[in-house]
């Protein structure tokens, strides 16, 4: 099943260029908004491995739309994008717990890294749920 | 619980200040070293939990490094940092195998949140090898 991506960010142009780059080179399928406030309800109808986002945007911000997240699915990576001198809000958003930031204007290459990192930390982060969850199959299989 | 860290860069300076950043806000423990040949013999004598260093340095380079450390130990996460500007070999480091880089200058808790992430990820890795062998008995 092919990994999802949701990008959030008010600016249409840079949902583009997100979906385009990622398309463009990767297998992921990508799904786009640029209302932060439809997302608890795309994140509940589809399984989502990574959500990128801007973090100022009008109505909710990206730290708002953290919290409201992590309140459907506490384990779904973060990505957050930020301009240059806003870093103070990105680390900010990192303590709420996003994986990891970039800096606008980002190149291609650097984007790309950074998915592949958090989607690397998703997998193995699936891979030990999945395996935990088997060996506590068995356990109780043996116990009864 | 506090990990071990090896740090190597061949400016003096800059170790002073990662292993002052590490030690003040962490609880893990430190070894710096400014010679990159002397690495595979520390690794080899210790095991290390996280490895970073500079990639740019005189005897042997940053990539040579990584190679020589992943041949040690291929699961020591390796996080590199590079010169503001030459990103791109930092994106190829990434390729041959370190878990992340850093450009400098570089902010404190940037720096931590990184080695964070990479002790977290080497926990994660060696979750998965013990789940992996306590259920081989059980699935055959």
């Amino acid at each position: 099943m092919a990994e999802r991506i949701l990008i959030v960010d008010d600016e249409i142009d840079m949902l583009e260029l997100l979906e385009l780059i990622i398309t463009d080179r990767t297998d992921y399928k990508v799904t786009t908004t640029n209302n932060p406030l439809e997302v608890p309800e795309l994140l509940k109808k589809d399984t989502y491995d990574l959500v990128i986002t801007d973090l100022r945007m009008p109505d909710v911000d990206g730290i708002e739309l953290i919290e409201m997240v992590k309140q459907i699915d506490e384990q779904l990576p973060f990505m957050i994008i930020t301009a240059y001198g806003t870093i103070e809000s990105a680390v900010e958003a990192m303590r709420k717990g996003a994986f990891d930031y970039i800096t606008k204007p980002f190149r291609q290459e650097q984007i790309l890294l950074t998915i592949e990192k958090v989607m690397k930390w998703r997998r193995l982060q699936k891979e030990n749920i999945a395996l935990k969850a088997e060996l506590e199959k068995f356990k109780k299989g043996s116990d009864g | 619980m506090g990990g071990k860290i090896l740090i190597v860069d061949d400016e003096l300076d800059m170790l002073e200040l990662l292993e002052m950043i590490i030690v003040e806000r962490t609880p893990h423990r430190v070894v710096t070293t400014n010679n990159p040949l002397e690495v595979p013999h520390l690794l080899k004598e210790t095991p290390f939990n996280l490895l970073i260093t500079d990639l740019r340095m005189p005897g042997l380079s940053g990539m040579d490094l990584i190679r020589e450390a992943k041949k040690i130990d291929p699961d020591l996460p390796i996080i590199v940092i590079t010169a503001y500007g030459s990103s791109q070999s930092a994106e190829e480091s990434i390729t041959e195998g370190a878990y992340d880089y850093i450009t400098k200058p570089f902010r404190k808790d940037q720096i931590i949140i990184t080695i964070n992430r990479a002790m977290e990820w080497q926990t994660m890795k060696k979750e998965l090898k013990t789940l992996k062998a306590q259920l081989k008995p059980e699935r055959e």
